[in-house]
C-alpha cells in the first residue's frame, strides 16, 4: 500500500509539471498579440506593390539591344561545313531488340531489328549531333523554314531520331504503324506535349513549338518504353544535325564571329561555346573531335 | 488497481531528487512549447543551390526582389493574380486638397482608415502601404479625403487596400495548406513526406486535373473545384467549409506561389548548363577523360583545366552574362509566365465537348469497350485489360526524360519523378472529378505532368470519347469484365470480337 502511495507521488508531480507547462503557455499568450509571432497562420504579412514594368526590366531591354551577335548580314554570308569525328574505336551498340523479339506489339515493333540509336557512327563520323548558335543572332537571315515538317514513327522508332524545327513551324506527327503511339515531349520553355497518334495516321497531329529551347529536349512514347527521340526548336536557321557519316552544313551564316554549341544525347554539351569566324562564301571545313569518354563510354 | 501498481512499479523509484527533476522537465517543456517558431521562409530549389557563388546569389536576390519573403510578399502586377484592393485615378483636386476620383471596382469597398498607395505619378515610391490613409470617402460623389498625405496630381493612379487578398490568402494557406504543400508550395511540408500520393509541388506550374486543353495552365475554376471538393483517393480533403472569399483568396495565393516557383525553375534552367556546379564538374571530368585518352593514344593534347579553374572561368563568364543577358532572361521568364497564365484563363482554353453526351446505352458502352481494348487507343497497356490499372506499362522500366538514364523503379512516373500507378477504373473513384464531363476532359486533354496523353481533337472524335466515358463509368458496376486472360500484347479487341462470333 505504501508503495502505491509512493508511486502516486510520481504521478502527482508529473501532473504538476504539466500544469506548470500549460499555465506557462497560457500566461505567455495573455496580452500578446498574434502578430508578434513571426511565422505561421496568425502572422499578417506586408504586401509590397510592384509595377508591371520594373526598373530591372527597362535596364534589360537596353542592355540586350546593345549586345547579341556581332555579325550583320551587310558583311555577306558564308556556309559552314564540317564533320563530327569520333576518335578511337568503339564497338557498335547492341540492338535494342532483334527481329521477332518478344516485346510489346511485337507484330509491329519487332518485324525488323531495332538498333540502339544513342551512338550512331559510320566511317569514324558521329551522327545525331546538334550544332547550333549559342545565342540567337540579332540579324536573322536565310530561309524561314518550310510550313510544315514530318515527324514519323515506323516500327516503333521515331523518324528522324533527332530533329530541328523552327519556332512556329508545324511538325506533323505521323504514325506509319498499326498501333497507337503517344508522342510526349519534355520541353523546358514549351509546355509538355503529350498526344496519342492513331494507327496509320497519315494526316498527322500538329505540334507547334512557340518558344526556342536552349538545348535539345527528349521525346518519348509512353506506350513503347524504348522509343526515344530529340527535338530542338530554334528561332533562327543556323542549326544542323550531323548526318550518319558525321557531316553537317549550315548555310547563310552572317559573316563574323559566332559561338556554337555542340550537343549529343549521350554526351550532353560537348562544346558550350565553340568560336568560329565565318567569312563570306565557303569556309574551311570544321572538324569537331569527340572521344568515347565524352560520350560516357 | 493491481494492474496500475504493477505498471508503476516498473518505473524507477522516486529519489530525493525526483521532484526537482520533474519540475525541471516541466520548465523545459514550457520553453519548448511556447516561444515563437522559426521564421517561415521560401525554400530554394536544389538546382538554385547548385549554382556557383555569384549566380546563386543573384538568382536568390532576383526572387526576393520580385516575390519577397513569407513576411513581406511582393505583388508583381505583371502576373495575372488578383492581389486584392480597389484601384482608381484622380480626376480633380479641390481647394481643400480633397480629391475627386474614379474607381475601377466597387466604390463601396473604400472605407475609412483604409491604407492607400500611389501607383503612378510623382508620389510613387512612398515606401510602404501605410503612406496614406483614407480619412473619408463618399461613394456617391467619389470625394476622397486623405489623412496627411502629400498632394497628388490629376491623373495619378492609386490603390486602396492593395494586397488584401494576397495577405488573406497567405493566412488561409499557412493555416490549412502549408502542412502538406509547404511554405514555398513545394509539396514538402512537414506532413508531405509521409503521404502517397505526394502533395502537389506547385513550383513546376503543372496541375493535373484541369478543364483546360493540353499544355494549358489551369483556370481559377479548376483550382477552386479542387479546394472545395478535394481529390478523392488522395490526402487532399474537401475545404467546402471555407467561405467563398477564403476559397477565392487561397486560389490566388496558390497561383502566386506556383508562378514564383516556376519563375525560379525557368530562370535557373537558363543558367544551369553554364553556371551550375554539377555542369561545370561534369564538363571538367569529361574533358579530363578525353585528355587522358588522347595521351594514351600518343596524340598531342592540351591539358584540361581543373575543376577549380573551370569554376573560376565560369565565375568570370557570369560577370559578363550578368550585365549583358541576365536582365533579359528575367524579362523573358516573366513574360512567358504571364502569357501562359493569362491564356489558361481564356474561355477558348477550356475543353468543351462539341456534342452532348452520347446516351449511356449498352451499345455505347460496347463501342467504348472495343475502343478501350483497341490498338487505336491502347488504354489497356496502362489501365489493364480489366481496368484495374495493372497494364504491362506498370512492369516496364521507363526512360528518364532529358537524361540518358532510366528510372530505377518499374512502372510509369510523373513529371515530379514520383512513381505513378495508372488509375484503377473499377473503383469508381475519379481524382479529377466524377462528372461525365470531367472524365471527358481527362481523355480529351490528357493529364498534365503524367504519361496520360490527349486523345481529343485528332485521334478520337468527341462521340467516341463519350463512348469511352460511358464504358469507363460502367466498369465499377459491371460484373462481367473483359477477359483478364487475354494477353496485353497485340490487339485484344480484335481477338475479343472474333471469339464473340
Amino acid at each position: 500500500m505504501t508503495k502505491i502511495l509512493k508511486d502516486s507521488w510520481i504521478l502527482s508531480s508529473l501532473f504538476l509539471a504539466s500544469v506548470v507547462s500549460l499555465s506557462g503557455c497560457g500566461n505567455k499568450f495573455v496580452g500578446v498579440e498574434y502578430k508578434d509571432l513571426s511565422s505561421g497562420a496568425h502572422y499578417t504579412p506586408v504586401v509590397v506593390y510592384k509595377a508591371s514594368s520594373s526598373a530591372t526590366a527597362a535596364a534589360g531591354a537596353t542592355s540586350s539591344e546593345a549586345t547579341g551577335q556581332e555579325a550583320t548580314s551587310a558583311g555577306g554570308t558564308g556556309t559552314l561545313r564540317g564533320r563530327i569525328e569520333l576518335t578511337g574505336n568503339m564497338a557498335p551498340l547492341p540492338l535494342l531488340h532483334g527481329k521477332g523479339a518478344e516485346v510489346k506489339d511485337a507484330a509491329v515493333c519487332a518485324v525488323v531489328d531495332i538498333p540502339d540509336q544513342t551512338i550512331v557512327t559510320k566511317d569514324g563520323g558521329l551522327a545525331n549531333v546538334f550544332i547550333y548558335l549559342r545565342k540567337p543572332p540579332k540579324v536573322t537571315g536565310g530561309n524561314v523554314g518550310e510550313a510544315s515538317i514530318i515527324f514519323d514513327q515506323k516500327n516503333c522508332v521515331f523518324k528522324p531520331h533527332a530533329m530541328i524545327m523552327r519556332v512556329g513551324q508545324t511538325v506533323k506527327i505521323l504514325n506509319s504503324d498499326g498501333v497507337a503511339h503517344n508522342t510526349h515531349t519534355f520541353g523546358q520553355k514549351n509546355p509538355q506535349f503529350n498526344s496519342i497518334v492513331s494507327p496509320n495516321d497519315a494526316v498527322g497531329v500538329p505540334l507547334i513549338y512557340k518558344k526556342a529551347e536552349q538545348d535539345p529536349i527528349s521525346v518519348v512514347c509512353d506506350i513503347h518504353p524504348w522509343m526515344k527521340g530529340y527535338h530542338l526548336p530554334v528561332d533562327h536557321p543556323f542549326a544542323a544535325i550531323s548526318a550518319e557519316d558525321g557531316s553537317f552544313e549550315i548555310k547563310d551564316l552572317p559573316a563574323g564571329k559566332h559561338e556554337f554549341k555542340v550537343w549529343h544525347e549521350a554526351g550532353g554539351l560537348i562544346e558550350k561555346a565553340l568560336v568560329v569566324t565565318i567569312k563570306p562564301g565557303d569556309n574551311d571545313p570544321l572538324t569537331v573531335k569527340v572521344s568515347p569518354a565524352q560520350l560516357g563510354k | 488497481m493491481m494492474f496500475r501498481a504493477t505498471f508503476l512499479s516498473t518505473l524507477p523509484r522516486p529519489s530525493r531528487m525526483g521532484f526537482p527533476s520533474v519540475l525541471l522537465c516541466g520548465l523545459a517543456l514550457f520553453h519548448l512549447g511556447c516561444g515563437p517558431g522559426p521564421q517561415a521562409e521560401f525554400k530554394f530549389r536544389d538546382s538554385t543551390v547548385d549554382l556557383i557563388g555569384d549566380a546563386n546569389r543573384e538568382v536568390k536576390k532576383t526572387l526576393k526582389d520580385n516575390f519577397g519573403t513569407p513576411q513581406t510578399l511582393v505583388a508583381w502586377e505583371r502576373f495575372p493574380v488578383e492581389y486584392g484592393g480597389v484601384k482608381g485615378a484622380v480626376t480633380s483636386i479641390g481647394e481643400d486638397k480633397s480629391l475627386v476620383v474614379t474607381v475601377d471596382g466597387d466604390p463601396k469597398m473604400i472605407q475609412q482608415k483604409d491604407p492607400l498607395i500611389w501607383i503612378s505619378g510623382s508620389l510613387v515610391g512612398e515606401k510602404n502601404a501605410t503612406s496614406a490613409t483614407v480619412k473619408s470617402f463618399d461613394p456617391e460623389s467619389k470625394k476622397l479625403v486623405l489623412e496627411g498625405a502629400a498632394v497628388a496630381a490629376v491623373g495619378d493612379r492609386f490603390a486602396v487596400d492593395f494586397g488584401k487578398d494576397l495577405q488573406d490568402g497567405r493566412k488561409i494557406y499557412m493555416k490549412n495548406c502549408m502542412h502538406c504543400h509547404g511554405v514555398s508550395g513545394d509539396g514538402a511540408g512537414p506532413t508531405g513526406e509521409f503521404l502517397n500520393p505526394r502533395p502537389r509541388d506547385y513550383r513546376n506550374g503543372t496541375f493535373k486535373f484541369t478543364s483546360t486543353r493540353t499544355g494549358e495552365k489551369p483556370n481559377r475554376d479548376d483550382l477552386d473545384r479542387i479546394v472545395r471538393y478535394g481529390i478523392p483517393g488522395t490526402y487532399m480533403p474537401s475545404f467546402l467549409l471555407l467561405g467563398d472569399h477564403e476559397t477565392a483568396v487561397v486560389v490566388e495565393y496558390v497561383r502566386w506561389l506556383s508562378i514564383r516557383g516556376e519563375f525560379e525553375k525557368r530562370l535557373v534552367a537558363e543558367l544551369a548548363s553554364d553556371y551550375s556546379k554539377t555542369a561545370i564538374n561534369d564538363a571538367a571530368s569529361k574533358a579530363e577523360a578525353a585528355y587522358k585518352e588522347k595521351v594514351k593514344n600518343g596524340e598531342a593534347a592540351e591539358k584540361a583545366p581543373s575543376q577549380s579553374t573551370a569554376r573560376q572561368n565560369a565565375t568570370n563568364e557570369f560577370k559578363k552574362y550578368f550585365t549583358e543577358d541576365y536582365p533579359a532572361a528575367i524579362e523573358e521568364t516573366a513574360n512567358l509566365l504571364a502569357e501562359y497564365w493569362n491564356r489558361g484563363q481564356e474561355a477558348e482554353s477550356v475543353v468543351v465537348p462539341s456534342v452532348h453526351r452520347v446516351n449511356d446505352t449498352p451499345e455505347s458502352r460496347e463501342r467504348g469497350r472495343l475502343l478501350y481494348l483497341s490498338d487505336k487507343t491502347k488504354c489497356y497497356t496502362c489501365h489493364g485489360v480489366t481496368g484495374r490499372g495493372d497494364g504491362s506499362a506498370t512492369e516496364d522500366f521507363w526512360p528518364k526524360p532529358n537524361s540518358s538514364e532510366k528510372f530505377s523503379k518499374r512502372g510509369l512516373h510523373d513529371e515530379w519523378g514520383n512513381q505513378l500507378k495508372p488509375r484503377n477504373l473499377t473503383l469508381g473513384q475519379y481524382r479529377g472529378g466524377r462528372r461525365p464531363v470531367d472524365l471527358f476532359r481527362r481523355v480529351y486533354a490528357g493529364i498534365k505532368g503524367t504519361p496520360m496523353p490527349a486523345f481529343g481533337g485528332t485521334a478520337l472524335k468527341d462521340d467516341e470519347i463519350w463512348d469511352l466515358v460511358n464504358y469507363v463509368m460502367s466498369l465499377p458496376y459491371t460484373e462481367k469484365q473483359p477477359s483478364p486472360a487475354a494477353s496485353s500484347h497485340g490487339n485484344v479487341a480484335k481477338r475479343e470480337e472474333k471469339s464473340a462470333h
